[in-house]
């Protein structure tokens, strides 16, 4: 059955080992591409190219947020990037509706990058982005 | 009903001028049984977008909503539009009015009309239609 994203998706991010966890205001997330890295065997008598699969790339999962000011010090872009600047390893859980697939979207990392929102005026609110590099 | 246009009338009450200049108030869609006061104003919901996180909660909403100024003469009606300008341009940015957190609050178009039934006889009624856009959160 296909599935179709309901109301009710929480994101969180927490500390690897720690109990650090903010409930994210995503907006949305661009998952991993896990791509497989080729090793190249082809002997010099081959007349065909041969490759075996080597390492994975687990990749980088994108999310946006808006910007939640209630607390200016506390915001999460700052929990962001201090979890940026203290390398912090964090997961990333979503938690998508349903009984039996809390654990499928799941990404364990560092924080990569940080971008700030933009600011023009108008009614959007101000969102940022932050990509994550995964580590396992 | 119109979200924003409560904010509105909520927030023109408390201000100076009030009675002044809209002595017949300030009502939902149409003025108040009985009111014989001019100028008064009526307002009505035209637009209203709401921004969702994936979780499906509201971030912030923009309304845009018509207040539409009714006076006996094109300067009475004139005069309470700008009022209304006025005092929304006084205050534009963050404040809590009502039960709302205004992010920000603009008039834009601004219309005037004195032919209500469209049948080309002088009328008693002059109107102006202000409309205003705001973003909150509920």
């Amino acid at each position: 059955m296909a599935y179709v994203l309901p109301s009710g998706t929480t994101a969180t991010l927490t500390d690897v080992g720690g109990a650090s966890s903010i409930t994210l205001n995503v907006t949305s997330i661009t998952g991993a591409t896990r791509s497989q890295a080729m090793a190249e065997i082809t002997g010099l008598g081959d007349s065909v190219l041969k490759r075996i699969p080597a390492r994975i790339d687990p990749g980088t999962v994108s999310f946006e947020c808006y910007l939640d000011d209630t607390a200016t010090a506390t915001n999460h872009l700052t929990v962001i990037k201090a979890r940026q600047t203290n390398k912090t390893q964090t997961v990333l859980n979503l938690d998508l509706p349903g009984s039996t697939i809390d654990d499928l979207l799941d990404y364990t990392g560092y924080i990569m990058e940080v971008t700030d929102p933009q600011i023009a005026l108008g009614d959007d609110v101000l969102r940022f982005t932050v990509t994550m590099q995964v580590s396992a | 009903m119109s979200v924003l246009g409560q904010a509105v009338r909520t927030y023109l009450a408390a201000q100076t001028g009030y009675s002044t200049y809209l002595p017949g108030g300030i009502s939902p869609d149409q003025t108040g049984q009985g009111n014989t006061s001019q100028p008064y104003a009526v307002y009505q919901s035209m637009s209203r977008q709401r921004q969702r996180l994936t979780s499906g909660a509201v971030a912030a909403t923009t309304e845009r909503v018509q207040v539409t100024v009714v006076g006996e003469t094109r300067s009475s009606a004139q005069a309470s539009a700008n009022w209304i300008a006025s005092k929304i341009t006084a205050s534009p940015s963050r404040q809590t009015v009502g039960s709302l957190f205004i992010h920000h609050w603009r008039v834009e178009d601004e219309v005037s009309a004195n032919e209500v039934y469209q049948d080309g006889s002088d009328e008693s009624a002059r109107i102006i239609s202000v409309e205003i856009v705001g973003t909150y959160t509920e």
